[in-house]
């Protein structure tokens, strides 16, 4: 009961020379042979507990993460129910580090949204007015529509709040690396709030090689090291490819 | 058991970034850390702003706001 109460296993291994000791006194047929064994199988029982007690894993690929759900998931789950009726997303750049255990601050949480024609943007405006979101850019979908066919961002937050908000970057097709990282999800589960990010090696490229400020290096740095075990170097001279070239396409215009 | 174990000397931001992930790894009491702070965040920010508006209408002082931030 000692060794369950105190749930660590390196105890067990503090004992282990202590046995081989009364094994080599010719002790190994008295109870003591069996407290061995005993321990053995309680080391074997800790060490595959322990193996276990692991903050991820992958399940049929969709990446779990073994936590309580907070304040900011909530507001996000919130939005998506919303968003999900009228369009396609994919959740991008600090929310993805910080869903995984980043520790920082955030005021607004980026998602990805084909640019949607007027008559789809009035359904997802007005649904998310009368599900108590308001819109930075303005009151009437007429007003803000004129940013999202300029393709420029909008934001949401909850009623009577200003932080955080959804950032809504829409995309198209001429957008390439966003629409590839759009067109190449991976899921993500926290208890039963499941959503879609971009590939784990798409994202830190971006973060590394695109954005690269200070706070992106650092949200790259939690990736690499968090998921170190299930990264992809394929993946990595995959994507690579793609990041350089939106690199490139900007040093052109 | 929320005890970090150092892997390295942290000297840079990123290094206690790096450190905390390794820990996070095999140890997912970290998050209880992460929510408290998130939370935290949320609840000074929310009662920040609640009081800024206190009385007005709040949409037109956040997009007023906003602007003079150049939100």
């Amino acid at each position: 009961m000692f060794f369950i109460s105190t749930n660590n296993a390196e105890i067990i291994i503090l004992f282990l020379p202590w046995i081989k000791y009364l094994e080599r006194d010719g002790l190994k047929r008295c109870w003591y042979g069996n407290f061995h064994k005993f321990l053995r199988k309680l080391y074997i029982i800790f060490m595959l507990k322990n193996s276990m007690e692991k903050s991820y894993g992958l399940k049929e690929g969709i990446l779990i993460i073994e936590r309580d759900l907070t304040e900011l998931d909530y507001f996000v789950r919130d939005f998506l129910q919303v968003l999900k009726n009228h369009s396609d997303y994919l959740i991008v750049s600090g929310f993805v580090s910080i869903s995984t255990g980043r520790t920082r601050a955030t005021e607004d949480v980026d998602i990805l949204v084909p640019v949607p024609d007027k008559e789809k943007f009035k359904e997802l405006f007005d649904d998310l007015i009368k599900n108590n979101f308001w819109c930075y850019q303005g009151e009437n979908f007429g007003e803000v529509y004129l940013y999202v066919e300029d393709m420029q961002s909008i934001r949401f937050a909850r009623k009577d709040q200003m932080f955080p908000n959804m950032e809504i970057i829409f995309i198209n097709e001429s957008k390439k690396a966003k629409y590839y990282e759009f067109t190449h999800p991976l899921k993500i589960k926290i208890k039963d709030f499941e959503f879609k990010i971009p590939p784990l090696e798409f994202e830190i490229l971006y973060k590394e090689i695109i954005l690269a400020g200070k706070k992106d290096i650092e949200d790259a740095g939690h990736l690499r090291n968090l998921f170190k075990e299930i990264l992809s170097k394929d993946r990595f001279e995959e994507y690579e490819k793609v990041i350089i070239d939106e690199l490139n396409s900007y040093k052109t215009k | 058991m929320n005890k970090i174990k150092l892997s390295k000397i942290p000297k840079t931001d990123l290094d206690y970034v790096e450190i905390y992930a390794e820990n996070l790894k095999t140890n997912p009491e970290l998050f209880k850390q992460q929510k408290m702070l998130i939370e935290s965040q949320m609840k000074s920010s929310r009662s920040f702003f609640q009081n800024l508006f206190k009385g007005k209408d709040f949409k037109t002082e956040a997009r007023k706001y906003l602007k003079e931030r150049g939100g």
